[in-house]
């Protein structure tokens, strides 16, 4: 009953996916099941368990989908609750730092760090190299 | 009014007889379902069983105006889910289980064995898939359902299911035809 519902594409992708494995498939699993049905006293256990359960009932109105646009609504409070705070920070003067209060900014020059740092290396260098030539000259001097 | 959406209206006047209705119309599917995913007749008669209670519990929410059948699919699909999450493996029982099965009457004892034989190749090898890719192959090549019917029960995508289909298709076809017991001829077939 189900498998004429199938579309043309399905059956188009059936016939893709190879259609000797599909065969194979529902030859040793559809045909071996087919006439396999569950035992009879499933549907006592079932009727037991439902006879405790209240009757499910029409459907209630709170399940249904909510007509009433909650995103926008939400949206609509949070951007109106922004733009209050912002407008009671500009009332109080509490947004933007008063004339008096702004620090003036003053350029200066500072030294960078990397040209301070070659010159550490290379007055390293220069006393690393002093300091290996001194003993040579020393001993050449007591010779 | 579709047959399947009286009964549910029934239902939910109380009516116990409607619902024995429902359960009779789609027993067997449902069952051989759980029974193609799990791999054990009590775990599937539990899963039947719950499925129906479940679908009862919610019977109030169904939507008539869609068929009732992918919905009921779709809890007994989640059912043998949760089943293979508690268990993860396949149970011990699968070779009696096979013997059970494969049991059918054959022209010649020859090809029964012959069958037999083919037939627990197969059924072991959907058996080393993984849930989704079971799942996705029992309810396209064992029910028979559309593939969107299967997105709908699997809750996913249409091109998701054709890929599981494809990479199941593909493992399957890697499984047979290592399989040693398998005749040339099948083999051959498969690959």
């Amino acid at each position: 009953m189900v498998r004429n519902n199938r579309s043309e594409a399905d059956n188009r992708y059936e016939l893709a996916s190879g259609d000797d494995l599909g065969q194979l498939i529902r030859w040793s699993m559809k045909d071996a099941i087919s006439e396999v049905e569950p035992a009879a006293d499933v549907w006592p256990q079932i009727l037991k368990r439902v006879r405790e359960m209240p009757a499910p009932g029409r459907p209630r109105r709170w399940s249904t989908r909510i007509s009433f646009p909650v995103a926008p609504f939400v949206q609509a409070v949070v951007v109106s609750a922004l733009l209050l705070a912002f407008g009671l920070g500009v009332d109080q003067n509490t947004v933007m730092p008063r004339q008096e209060h702004r620090i003036q900014a003053t350029p200066t020059i500072h030294r960078s760090s990397t040209t301070e740092d070659l010159d550490d290396v290379l007055r390293g260098y220069m006393l690393a190299r002093n300091l290996r030539e001194l003993p040579t000259r020393r001993g050449g001097n007591i010779r | 009014m579709s047959e399947d959406a009286e009964l549910v209206s029934r239902i939910r006047n109380g009516d116990l007889d409607a619902f024995e209705t429902l359960y009779h119309r789609y027993k067997r599917q449902l069952y051989q379902t759980a029974l193609a995913i799990t791999g054990d007749t009590g775990s599937a008669e539990e899963i039947l069983q719950d499925c129906f209670v479940r679908a009862y519990g919610a019977m109030g929410r169904v939507d008539t105006s869609r068929p009732l059948a992918p919905w009921l699919y779709r809890i007994a699909v989640n059912l043998s889910y949760n089943w293979i999450n508690r268990h993860r493996h396949w149970p011990l029982s699968l070779d009696t289980l096979i013997e059970h099965l494969i049991a059918n009457p054959a022209s010649s004892p020859e090809h029964a064995a012959e069958g037999s034989e083919v037939r627990e190749c197969v059924w072991q090898a959907v058996a080393s898939l993984g849930f989704k890719q079971r799942s996705a192959i029992v309810l396209f090549y064992v029910q028979g359902l559309s593939l969107q019917e299967i997105a709908y029960i699997l809750d996913c995508p249409v091109g998701t299911v054709k890929s599981r289909l494809h990479y199941a298709c593909k493992a399957l076809r890697k499984k047979l035809s290592e399989d040693r017991r398998l005749t040339g001829e099948v083999a051959y077939g498969t690959q």
